[in-house]
């Protein structure tokens, strides 16, 4: 397929990856009030605060010519060019992303990078397995409702997902984590983090095993809210399809129904359904966070939270980032998915 | 026995406002290598009848009653196994507007192999390949675009994809959905063209829909007159044009504009098709129609046959085979207005009914409604 | 309103929520003001006396979710109201005026659009504080994309009809012709788009709450589920302080779907018409399953 192609749409998610960049910058440094300093940890003396804002580089202008006055206000201030042209936070900012150096936390005092990383694989791990189950199921049940539109399987399945869609997806993990990990319910699975902690493991199989059944109740809890979201799509979009001229080419054709779906209609859904997909990756990640918080599990979300709870700037802002470049990296993913499989944006 | 035989055909529809027959008593043959026009305005059932022949209909139609034989064998009546083995392989149809009847994802070589794959097992997919080059030669098109994708291709290429696609499995009949309507002239006056010559060459049987009638004279032997689901008039296109017995056969003929006579403009037939949820007592055609007795408005005509393969269903036609001149029936009296408006012969305009005051903007005639008896 | 009753999904929405906007407009003259904290014994199971029971500080649970009834569905409500004027605004001068406007608008809207709802309505959130104010205007700037495309794309398709044209014909200036003729006929998009719209709001701070950055000053639905949470009542057992208030959102939720999906069904003739000639039994679940709100 065109590397023209690929190379306009990963040009496309880099400029767009840029373009957070300076936002997440904006976000943080720009806003009245000066949040920066607002979010720097209270329970430090004054001197300590102070010589982490330098730290931080907060005294520096924040662009050239424009610097913040000690009342918080923003003002532009002639007298700090042509030095603040270089010496700026903007400046510091972006060279420090392209070293990959994105500050120190406030509450654990570690290279934010690290506290990421060591954060972004249990989210990865959650996310993809639920994705992955969501996907199968949704898009079959989506699939078979809208073959058999307006039989029972069809009205059952849509009246199903709009309830699922409706339902907060940490509430349904609340629900989940009652009835089957406390004793009020059936205590199937371990209801807390990632793995039983305290423990060593005999092998690695025995540690994955253990990380599985960590696993099964919030990926589930992500799975039915992403799976009901799914199954409309595709429903919608078959019956879209079934209803073009060229299903009733193939059926003239003298196909059987099965090969009528699987060669000509499912091939022709799945392309609404592809960006549908891609769009709402922003709402797994919301999901996540809300599920990640209820069982504990150590991931981006529930760092993100905990980060908000102690007002860690620097890891707010590294998260932030993190997560607006993954749905860049999931958009442009899924666009490539849909160049494969449309040719007609190809050329 | 007649390659095709439809008889008595009926399909009925459930919509929302109700239950609609767009397809009420339909009969005609269709002989080898004989192509027969199926001729009507819009909403005719013309379409629905090649649908129903080929037993395509959508979800909430079905075939309430007739025959469909194929070579003796009752269509209808198959089981899907058979006919779906029948498809294609005896009888395909050439839908209207090829620009949605191609898969867009999919190779037009692929798609155009489909059916040879599926119907003939034995041969391989060079095989199948190898002859959908022949057939995109035999229509027109390079064999080196067989791997392109339908949106690469032109309304006309397409049709002629559609074509060779039909043709892929050799069948005896192919039915042309209007096949040349989203065309312009110049292309369309190939297509039919090619079509006249695969009939020539392969000995196809054809069964060609439209409401162009230059279509019909150019490329078919006989033709069947649709109107409001009903068969108006059959016979061969010679005989329709000479001496067409229904009015509305009269007036369709007389509605294709005539360039050797400048000044007149196409007379057009006053009034819309009826509407097929309630649809006018006796003939149908009787509230626009300017030989409309109170027989007609009664009861339905019966089909009588004339020499040489002349039917036709009208009141007006008497038994020796010649219709009657409205001045010497009964009429009614929408039907005197209407003589009044456009005697047959005189051709005066729309515009001069308007002008008399007979004529309402939407083109209604005063006083008549195409609902029925009140 | 008679093709809205004859909607029998927009029927049971109007119903739910009508039950739900008399809860949350009496309700609180009814159960009267929030208990202070301690004013009866913690945690008690439901009785006749607290039909839900008590949280940890000895509240009545009853009094506390009709209060978050009213809470919830003005933020929902408000913070919806700004995102659709935003949004609204938007859509149509980029529908409108076309060209580089619309390019521009429509780069920044995309932008805001792929950014995840939550993670910027919580990173807002946690710099602007957390009162009832500053969550609704979170919520707005966190909406609008959505709105803002959707009004583009009829207001593109508005803009083809003749008597804009007319109106240009005769001088009048962009804004008078956006306002007077554009907006009229976008309107029913609009009130569409709003019922989906208030839906992801409500959704939006139910979560925002939950995680710990919603209002302080008041208790909506997810104050209280966060408050059950962090009092460990999952382990406790006592589902009836973070059941009821999420089932509340779910319903809320669930019928101003629906409302949308009965508008989006009046309003949208290309929907109705195709129904026309190759449909089966009209279930009426085609309307909604095609209108999905989004979401955080």
């Amino acid at each position: 397929m065109g590397g023209r192609y690929v190379a306009r749409r990963l040009g496309g998610a880099l400029l767009t990856v840029l373009a957070i960049a300076i936002l997440n910058f904006f976000l943080f440094r720009m806003l009245p009030g000066d949040p920066v300093r607002s979010l720097l940890p209270r329970n430090v003396s004054a001197q300590e605060r102070e010589a982490l804002a330098e730290r931080l580089g907060l005294h520096l202008p924040i662009l050239p010519g424009v610097v913040r006055s000690p009342s918080g206000a923003i003002r532009l201030d002639g007298s700090t060019l042509p030095g603040s042209i270089t010496e700026n936070q903007l400046v510091t900012y972006l060279t420090g992303l392209a070293t990959l150096d994105l500050g120190l936390g406030f509450a654990s005092s570690a290279p934010v990078i690290d506290i990421l990383s060591e954060r972004f694989w249990p989210t990865v791990l959650l996310v993809g397995s639920a994705e992955v189950i969501a996907l199968i199921i949704g898009l079959f049940i989506g699939i078979r409702a809208g073959w058999r539109r307006g039989s029972l399987f069809d009205v059952l399945a849509i009246d199903t997902s709009l309830v699922l869609y409706a339902v907060p997806l940490f509430w349904l993990g609340m629900l989940l984590f009652y009835f089957l990990a406390t004793p009020n319910g059936i205590a199937l699975f371990p209801g807390q983090q990632m793995s039983t902690p305290g423990v060593v493991f005999a092998s690695s199989l025995d540690r994955a095993i253990d990380i599985g059944r960590h696993l099964v109740l919030p990926a589930t809890t992500l799975a039915l809210g992403l799976l009901a979201g799914y199954a409309l799509i595709m429903r919608s979009s078959m019956v879209e399809v079934l209803r073009e001229d060229y299903i009733t080419t193939a059926r003239a054709k003298g196909l059987k129904d099965d090969q009528v779906m699987r060669r000509h209609a499912i091939p022709n859904a799945l392309l609404p359904t592809v960006t549908i997909i891609a769009l709402t990756f922003g709402y797994v990640l919301g999901g996540a966070i809300g599920v990640e918080e209820v069982v504990a599990w150590p991931g981006m979300g529930s760092l993100i939270i905990d980060a908000v709870a102690d007002r860690d700037f620097p890891v707010l802002q590294g998260v932030f980032l993190v997560i607006a470049i993954s749905v860049v990296a999931a958009n442009l993913v899924a666009d490539i998915l849909y160049g494969m499989l449309d040719p007609r944006v190809r050329t | 026995m007649a390659l095709l035989e439809v008889r008595d055909l009926v399909v009925e529809f459930d919509l929302p406002g109700g239950r609609v027959r767009a397809v009420d008593g339909v009969t005609f043959d269709v002989g080898t290598a004989e192509a027969v026009g199926l001729v009507g305005e819009s909403g005719c059932g013309k379409t629905t009848t090649a649908l129903a022949i080929m037993r395509l209909l959508p979800e909430n139609g079905r075939i309430a009653a007739g025959s469909v034989l194929f070579d003796g064998e009752d269509l209808v009546a198959m089981k899907p196994g058979p006919l779906r083995r029948k498809r294609w392989s005896d009888l395909s149809i050439i839908f209207q507007g090829a620009m949605n009847a191609l898969n867009p994802v999919r190779r037009v070589g692929d798609q155009v192999a489909e059916p040879i794959l599926l119907h003939e097992p034995t041969v391989t997919r060079r095989g199948a390949w190898r002859r959908v080059g022949e057939l995109f030669e035999l229509v027109g098109i390079n064999r080196d675009r067989r791997r392109d994708y339908p949106h690469q291709f032109s309304g006309g290429m397409r049709q002629r994809v559609m074509i060779a696609m039909a043709l892929a499995n050799r069948p005896r009949l192919v039915i042309g959905d209007e096949p040349t309507t989203a065309l312009d002239v110049m292309v369309q006056a190939q297509i039919l063209e090619l079509l006249e010559l695969l009939r020539s060459e392969l000995g196809l049987a054809m069964i060609l829909i439209t409401h162009d009638l230059s279509v019909i004279s150019e490329t078919c032997d006989r033709a069947v007159v649709m109107y409001a689901g009903q068969v108006a008039e059959t016979g061969t296109v010679e005989e329709l044009y000479r001496r067409p017995l229904h009015p509305y056969t009269e007036r369709l003929m007389r509605s294709v504009p005539d360039i050797g006579n400048i000044r007149r403009l196409p007379a057009g037939i006053p009034g819309h098709p009826p509407s097929l949820v309630r649809p006018p007592s006796g003939c149908r055609f009787h509230p626009r129609c300017d030989h409309a007795m109170e027989t007609c408005r009664r009861t339905f005509p019966a089909e009588r046959s004339f020499e040489p393969g002349h039917r036709v269903a009208c009141h007006a036609v008497s038994d020796d085979g010649r219709r009657r001149a409205p001045s010497e029936l009964p009429l009614l009296p929408s039907a005197r207005a209407l003589a009044q408006l456009d005697p047959l012969g005189e051709m005066p305009t729309l515009l001069d009914g308007a002008a008399a005051g007979l004529v309402a903007a939407d083109g209604e005639i005063e006083g008549i409604s195409a609902e029925g008896p009140p | 309103m008679r093709s809205l009753r004859a909607s029998r999904q927009g029927t049971i929405g109007l119903l739910i929520l009508g039950v739900f906007a008399l809860i949350a407009i009496l309700g609180p003259f009814v159960v009267g003001e929030i208990d202070r904290a301690g004013a009866f014994a913690s945690l008690q199971d439901p009785s006749a006396a607290h039909p839900l029971g008590t949280d940890r500080a000895g509240r009545d649970l009853v009094t506390l979710n009709v209060h978050g009834a009213r809470v919830s569905l003005i933020v929902g409500v408000v913070a919806s109201l700004l995102s659709m004027i935003i949004g609204s605004g938007v859509g149509i001068i980029a529908g409108y005026l076309g060209g580089r406007v619309d390019f521009a608008l429509m780069r920044i809207t995309d932008f805001f659009y792929v950014l995840p709802t939550l993670v910027l309505a919580l990173v807002l959130a946690a710099i602007l504080g957390p009162n009832l104010l500053n969550v609704i205007i979170v919520i707005g700037i966190a909406s609008w994309p959505g709105t803002a495309r959707v009004i583009r794309s009829q207001t593109l398709s508005v803009r083809e009809r003749m008597f804009v044209d007319r109106a240009r014909a005769f001088g009048s200036g962009n804004a008078r012709i956006m306002m007077r003729q554009v907006l009229p006929n976008v309107f029913g998009l609009v009130l569409a788009n709003t019922t989906l719209t208030i839906a992801g709001a409500i959704f939006l701070e139910t979560t925002l709450s939950f995680l710990g950055v919603g209002p302080r000053d008041t208790y909506s639905w997810g104050r209280i589920l966060e408050e059950s949470f962090g009092a460990g009542a999952l382990t406790l057992g006592r589902w009836a302080w973070f059941v009821p208030p999420g089932l509340a959102v779910v319903l809320v939720v669930l019928a101003f779907t629906m409302l949308g999906a009965a508008f989006d069904e009046i309003l949208d003739p290309r929907l109705r018409s195709r129904e026309a000639y190759s449909s089966g039994p009209d279930t009426g679940v085609d309307e909604a399953a095609t209108a999905l709100p989004g979401r955080a």
